[in-house]
């Protein structure tokens, strides 16, 4: 199939730079996260153009010059982009082949290429990938990518470029500065919807202060006065309205009884009569992005019109959008470039905090505007991650199976990046607007894989399964996306309402997963994992010592992942050591693959264990790590990581495919510990200490 | 906003500054001398992304006034030598996603190495303690750190 990416950019010459002598810079709308994306496109272009990894440059999200390919999310950078790269330079390679051949009289097949030098009898030595670029540029369409070795001849992973220099402490989007740059720091309102009066402010305080609505800024020459301005500042702005938070706003029960629109997935299972219903609801909590990085962008104006960011924002091309209607210009008068930030989980505060210091910057023409949130602020303004409340039914039959499976999912939208809605998608333009309502909540379509109903149909032989999301719009709430969107409660709730089937009809977890699953790789990643794991030696349940077991493929399409926990609780969970076995096809970059995935099972992990949104005593949302605790360096598990070598040609992903089974995994081993079951997260000690009394 | 004047001694280099008197270290460090490798997380001592050394102890930069730390010996993220082990067990063991809270990390994992060269998984642990990754590579920096004194 041929990459959404090559639809964009259907030239080589969108890709390709091959204009210098022994340089190859590579084109990509797909940006660094932490995820190491540029180190596997590098590798992908020496690779297949046959060069020096070290002659490779990437140059990443710039609106106006790398190919627009959409957002870097989805787990979809390395299926699409590196795909699309390899398919580009292999066409090129063969078109440079086929030039030569016919230049020179001699057969394609007896041209080698090695260090970007074409060889072979009859060919003079000037022949390079530079030359021919000369000779014949690169504005031809890259060929669908066509015979690919059937995988996993797989070359070293090149190591991370970017790691030397991160380490030493550079190449962060805060480090970045320029001549006569002003500072600026945004005061944001309480709640949203609060409107802001400044009456109160002397002549003085209104100096160095851009208001627009209830949009307000403090700026200054250098970040300290700029700060401290704002702090003082902060503690005097009085603001009124708004949606106040209660916490139980924030609890996932509460969902289920707001209004909402419902996105039917599949069809309603036809009656069936004597057979036992068996029905579990499971939650979870709103949880944050907690990024260790506060958000920050520059900002530039030019001429009145001309709009320059530097942002690290998933999607530059959508950011760039958002921001020309914000502004009403022209989408061509305003540039994004990309610039690495702390880690992205997904819809962050990065286009917000873009949108502010563009706010600011109009009004000081011609110079740069830096912002960047406080940790306040990067916790209470970013968007949240819905919570979500789970009802999953099943028909069983005599034999202990399922027959019918219902998932109805109550879930605030997964959906509010710029793109999504024609406009009101960044914080600033939110505050700025009389009305500052939110755009209306979407789910995500089928075709990106769902949002709230990503894997709300489970992989097992069920004759009839349906889901139903009911999309609510909590008041006063922005949510949108988070690392694997629905799949997270929905994979927690199918795979721990199948170890409670499997307990009925009195079957191991495993061998009764196994009896209802009959795609091949599915079981295979099963079984790997529980050998690995000795899962036949478990204990017998309820000794406070636990292993749980669970399996998903992502988006029902992408990678297959099987994973085992063992816990030891007590009064709390102790997460001693997870066991994966993972199929993500063919594999670009093995180092990488494997960090997203290790990466993925301790962000779940602190999700399963640690993270709720919950009011403070003050009643606001989490200002500081105190209040939204996550897993930390004591905390964190054994993780053994076994990667499937199959013969798939198609890279399957990884940034996403490990949160669903790590939670639920923790989830049944928990159960198995306990011998009672805990079905809303986090499994806290209030969450341990309450089930046990009830028990 | 009242100024002072300080010597501070960073990286075996003495370096006279002039500050706002509330000025912390971390400030100083980034925004007046360009050291911009310790790093700004929480501003509340919980996140370690801003952890130096001073007179050899981890020490969070983001909560000490400046004042209070001049003619002691800071160590920062740009003291580290390329061709120090702990740098070379890092980039062996790609002991990062982000890279984010590293150099903080590096700083508490030097004052760990200088004590223990060899420390076991539980003191790695017990040192990282103050610093939180959010991308997941705890796994990576722990063995990283235990391999950096094994030439």
């Amino acid at each position: 199939m041929k990459s959404p990416s090559l639809a964009a950019a259907p030239l080589v010459a969108d890709w390709l730079d091959l204009t210098e002598p022994d340089k190859v810079i590579v084109r990509t709308g797909k940006v660094e996260l932490g995820q190491g994306i540029l180190t596997a496109l590098a590798q992908v272009a020496s690779t297949s153009l046959g060069v020096d990894p070290a002659c490779v440059t990437v140059v990443s999200g710039v609106t106006g010059v790398t190919p627009n390919e959409g957002y870097t999310a989805g787990s979809l950078s390395v299926p699409h982009s590196a795909t699309a790269l390899e398919a580009a330079c292999d066409t090129c390679v063969s078109r440079f082949r086929e030039h030569i051949a016919k230049r020179h009289g001699v057969n394609p097949g007896e041209i080698d290429l090695a260090a970007g030098r074409f060889t072979g009898p009859g060919i003079p030595d000037a022949a390079t990938l530079w030359s021919v670029a000369a000779d014949i540029g690169l504005d031809f369409e890259v060929a669908d990518n066509a015979a690919k070795p059937p995988q996993n001849s797989q070359p070293p992973s090149l190591p991370r470029t970017d790691l030397p220099q991160k380490i030493a402490g550079g190449g962060m989007i805060q480090d970045i500065a320029v001549e006569n740059m002003l500072h600026a720091r945004v005061l944001h309102p309480p709640c949203l919807g609060a409107r802001v009066d400044t009456s109160s402010l002397s002549e003085k305080d209104r100096s160095d202060i851009v208001v627009e609505g209830s949009f307000v800024a403090v700026v200054g020459d250098d970040l300290l006065s700029a700060t401290r301005k704002a702090e003082r500042l902060a503690a005097r702005l009085e603001w009124t309205g708004g949606t106040e938070i209660t916490q139980s706003m924030l609890n996932a029960e509460t969902l289920r009884d707001l209004p909402h629109k419902v996105i039917e997935h599949g069809e309603e299972p036809p009656e069936a009569q004597g057979l036992e219903e068996v029905v579990a609801v499971y939650r979870r909590p709103y949880l944050m992005h907690a990024s260790i990085g506060c958000v920050t962008a520059l900002a530039r104006w030019n001429n009145g019109d001309e709009l320059h960011v530097i942002s690290q924002s998933q999607g530059p091309y959508q950011l760039r959008d958002a921001l020309a209607v914000l502004f009403g210009l022209n989408p061509a008068s305003v540039s994004v470039t990309h610039a690495p930030g702390a880690g992205c989980y997904g819809h962050n505060g990065a286009d917000d905090v873009a949108a502010d210091a563009a706010l600011v910057a109009r009004h000081f023409p011609g110079r740069t505007v830096r912002v960047s949130w406080s940790r306040g602020e990067e916790f209470a303004s970013s968007p949240l991650a819905s919570a979500a409340d789970a009802i999953i039914s099943a028909k069983v039959g005599a034999d202990g199976r399922p027959v019918s499976m219902t998932l109805d999912i109550a879930s605030a939208t997964h959906a509010r990046r710029p793109g999504t809605a024609p406009a009101g998608t960044l914080l600033g333009e939110l505050h700025r607007s009389e009305a500052q309502s939110l755009p209306e909540p979407i789910e995500v379509p089928e075709m990106h894989g769902w949002g709230g109903l990503r894997n709300a149909i489970s992989p097992y032989a069920i004759a009839s399964q349906n889901a139903r999301l009911r999309l609510v719009d909590p008041p006063g709430l922005r949510t949108s996306a988070m690392r694997g969107l629905g799949t997270h409660i929905n994979v927690l709730t199918i795979e721990s309402f199948i170890d409670e089937l499997a307990s009925r009809a009195g079957a191991d977890p495993l061998d009764y997963r196994l009896s209802i699953l009959e795609d091949a790789r599915a079981r295979d990643v099963l079984v790997r994992v529980a050998e690995t794991a000795a899962w036949a030696e478990r204990p017998e349940a309820g000794t406070g010592d636990g292993w749980g077991i669970a399996y998903s493929r992502y988006k029902n399409r992408a990678a297959y992942v099987a994973m085992v926990a063992h816990v030891t609780v007590e009064e709390t969970v102790r997460l001693n050591k997870v066991w994966c076995c993972a199929d993500s096809g063919r594999i670009i970059n093995m180092d990488g693959l494997r960090n997203q995935i290790e990466g993925g099972i301790i962000q779940s992990a602190s999700w399963a264990l640690f993270e709720e949104v919950r009011l403070t005593d003050e009643g606001t949302l989490p200002q500081h790590w105190d209040d939204y605790p996550i897993m930390r360096f004591p905390d964190i598990p054994e993780i053994h990581l076994d990667i499937v070598d199959t013969p798939d040609p198609v890279p399957l992903g990884a940034g996403e495919v490990s949160v669903g089974p790590t939670t639920a995994a923790i989830s049944n081993a928990v159960a198995h510990a306990l011998g009672v079951r805990l079905r809303t997260l986090p499994f806290s000690r209030e969450k341990i200490m309450t089930a046990l009394l009830e028990a | 906003m009242t100024k002072i004047d300080l010597s501070l001694r960073i990286n075996g280099r003495d370096i006279d500054v002039s500050v706002p008197e509330d000025a912390t270290l971390l400030e100083v460090l980034r925004e007046e001398l360009h050291l911009n490798g310790s790093r700004f997380g929480c501003g509340q001592e919980k996140c370690g992304a801003c952890m130096v050394l001073v007179d050899g102890a981890p020490t969070f930069s983001c909560g000490r006034e400046a004042a209070t730390v001049a003619n002691r010996d800071i160590e920062t993220i740009e003291s580290l030598e390329r061709n120090d082990p702990l740098f070379a067990s890092l980039i062996e063991h790609q002991a990062a996603q982000c890279a984010f809270c590293l150099p903080g990390i590096v700083m508490s994992a030097k004052a760990l190495l200088r004590r223990n060269p060899h420390p076991e998984r539980a003191e790695v642990l017990s040192a990282l303690e103050p610093h939180l990754c959010r991308c997941g590579a705890h796994q990576r920096i722990v063995t990283a750190i235990m391999s950096a004194g094994t030439p």
